[in-house]
């Protein structure tokens, strides 16, 4: 190898990748495998359809929790208000459906669009906030905006439809992308895949290494020549633009868009918890996240509303037992005898920065010291 | 660009700077000028507002007072990158590099172009510059590696900075300034903590990137050390200037031995000074 290069380490990067590739297949052929592996939905094709409509929303989740990650997991700012994105992109597809009626992915792209602006309004106050202070802002900012609505009331104020509870647009007739559940479980599957190779290529970017430094230490970025202000409003603005076409596409799934339903502060903590226990800061951790979380959700709900009682449950005991998420596990298990921190350029956070200082692996990794050998150790184990 | 009395060109002027923070005043009426091309030493005891002035000079604080000029232009208030822009670069006192991205990344982030579409073809030219930075900030003897025979480059993209030693990480904070190209360099206390040897080879780098025409300003606590090295020294206390002058001058000044309490400011010859400060921090992660 050449001595000033630097190596995308080959051997490691075809494991995980070729078990997204794999994965990927897998749902494409889901709707095909579903009736083979369980005859009961051959009979029964309201089954097949309720079980994909549970992977559309899982779909939709994936979306919503890579749009925090590349905000809160590559630019550190932790949002707890993605259901403001969210919502604004469902109302948007909701309003503009019922008025102008154009093209279902017109519609759904301008969701996205003034997600983004509202992305970029957000930014505005968040660039002068950080830590708890930013975190606050943006939940008050979600919560604003609920009572905003179910005070405003769109359906009856603009004469949309036939107004519904707490200000729901019911839009069903025309916020309409198929009746086969399977071309629409196709839709959601091609927007999450697409999605997720743009935040992918975002994220190995130099704008994600750009927002990595800006997490990592922000005076340092800005000592480093980064004009940290405008990484920051993008992160928020992409973050908000697909946050958005998530909103916006479920609105097309459900028919409808409702305070009490797509601002539901739950949805922005389902989001985190996703990506969180999908592994932050590496894009790829929430996909399998999210259909994790809907899958678990699913098999929970003969217990009624139980069900998020012990799947919160579920999902605190996994936070404390797999730190670092479920794909950092599943990177130890695909490539097994490493110390140092992977070279691998965005797995390197996972595993570190969610573990406190002193923690188990951190200190593995290497100890800075002042002497000769002990430094040579890490990088020897790094290049192999 | 002006010139001081003496007729050097002063690339850095600081007029009547005042900086407070609530009811503390870091930096108070403030002025000085650093000449193109020399080594200035800007000293004064622990709190004298030595870094608070780096703040201001680099844009991370807005002064209260005062005025900041750069090779002819008004920088005062600027953001910190437009600072960088303009020429200036720093260091911190206590290293502060990107602890999850490589040696080689960390210099990377600092060539990185802010213009979110930047033209293609961008990185191999990165790649480049990050390998010329570290060589040049001497990274390749830190990491543990012999820069090549041919080019003196060396590979920096698979060590992580945890495993750097303290002069390392100083070494990998000078790289990443270096990587803006700066025509003036704020080095903050960068020989805290090192050994005699590793001040040494500190002090010839940084003769060295004087010899390349940059212009540098080195704060510390004191003259140890800095004696041999700067031509000029620059003494603050209580966020004043106290003296200025060479520095024999500065050292048998009796305000600035005063403020030093009985001369330690030339007396001090201990190896490890200022491992009280910032050491500790120093490896923290």
């Amino acid at each position: 190898m050449s001595a000033h290069t630097p190596q995308r380490s080959r051997t490691r990067k075809p494991g995980l990748l070729g078990l997204l590739v794999v994965f990927f297949a897998l749902l494409a052929a889901l709707p095909y495998l579903l009736p083979l592996l369980f005859p009961s939905l051959q009979q029964n094709p309201f089954l097949l359809s309720k079980w994909l409509g549970v992977l559309i929303t899982a779909n939709l989740l994936a979306i919503l929790a890579m749009s925090w990650d590349l905000l809160g997991g590559y630019a550190g700012q932790i949002s707890f208000g993605h259901s403001l994105f969210f919502g604004l992109g469902a109302f948007t597809a909701a309003i503009l459906s019922l008025s102008v009626g154009w093209n279902p992915w017109v519609i759904i792209g301008l969701g996205a669009l003034v997600a983004a602006v509202g992305g970029l309004l957000v930014a505005a106050p968040a660039l002068r906030l950080h830590g708890p202070y930013l975190s606050l802002m943006t939940l008050v900012a979600a919560l604003a905006f609920d009572r905003f609505v179910r005070w405003l009331k769109p359906a009856d104020r603009f004469d949309l439809g036939i107004p519904g509870a707490e200000g729901t647009i019911l839009c069903s007739l025309k916020c309409f992308l198929s009746f086969s559940a399977v071309t629409k479980y196709y839709y959601a599957l091609a927007l999450m895949v697409g999605s997720f190779l743009v935040l992918w290529a975002i994220a190995r970017s130099r704008i994600g290494l750009a927002l990595e430094a800006i997490r990592d230490d922000e005076e340092a970025a800005q000592a480093a020549g980064i004009n940290t202000a405008k990484f920051k409003a993008l992160a928020f603005a992409i973050s908000g633009f697909f946050a958005g076409l998530s909103g916006a596409f479920y609105v097309y799934h459900i028919g409808s868009a409702g305070p009490s339903d797509v601002l539901n502060l739950q949805r922005s903590v389902e989001a985190i918890a996703t990506a969180v226990l999908g592994g932050m800061g590496t894009i790829i951790g929430p996909i399998f996240g999210a259909y994790f979380f809907k899958l678990f959700e699913e098999i929970f709900r003969p217990l009624g509303e139980l069900r998020f009682g012990v799947l919160f449950t579920l999902a605190l005991l996994t936070l404390l037992l797999v730190q670092g998420g479920l794909l950092a596990r599943l990177r130890a298990r695909l490539g097994p005898g490493r110390t140092a921190p992977s070279p691998t350029a965005s797995s390197a956070p996972t595993a570190a920065q969610q573990r406190p200082p002193g923690g188990p692996t951190a200190t593995s990794a290497s100890t800075p010291t002042q002497t000769q050998t002990p430094r040579q150790e890490p990088t020897e184990a790094a290049k192999r | 660009m002006s010139r001081t009395r003496d007729g050097g060109i002063a690339m850095l002027e600081v007029a009547h700077l005042s900086k407070a923070f609530g009811g503390l005043q870091a930096v108070s009426n403030l002025s000085f000028t650093v000449r193109e091309g020399e080594i200035l030493g800007l000293i004064g005891p622990n709190g004298a507002g030595k870094t608070t002035l780096f703040n201001l000079i680099t844009g991370m604080h807005k002064p209260d007072r005062g005025r900041i000029v750069f090779r002819g232009r008004e920088i005062t208030g600027w953001p910190p990158y437009r600072v960088v822009q303009a020429g200036i670069a720093r260091t911190f006192q206590i290293p502060r590099p990107f602890r999850h991205k490589t040696v080689a990344q960390n210099v990377e982030i600092a060539l990185l172009p802010n213009a979110i579409f930047a033209r293609t073809g961008g990185r191999r030219e990165r790649i480049a510059q990050v390998a010329a930075c570290c060589a040049r900030a001497g990274l390749c003897e830190a990491i543990g590696h012999e820069p090549r025979p041919h080019d003196g480059l060396c590979d920096c993209w698979h060590t992580y900075p945890n495993a750097l030693p303290q002069a390392g990480l100083r070494k990998l904070e000078i790289a990443k300034a270096l990587a803006n190209d700066p025509k003036l360099l704020l080095l903050d206390e960068p020989f805290a903590g090192l050994t005699h040897q590793e001040v040494e080879e500190l002090s010839d780098l940084v003769r060295e990137l004087r010899a390349e025409g940059r212009t540098l300003v080195i704060v510390d606590h004191n003259m140890r050390g800095l004696m041999k090295l700067v031509e000029r020294v620059v003494v603050i206390h209580f966020g004043q200037k106290l003296a200025e002058g060479t520095p024999e001058e500065v050292a048998h000044n009796p305000a600035v031995q005063e403020a030093y309490l009985a001369g330690t400011l030339h007396e001090h010859e201990g190896e490890g000074e200022g491992e009280d400060e910032g050491e500790g921090e120093g490896v923290r992660r």
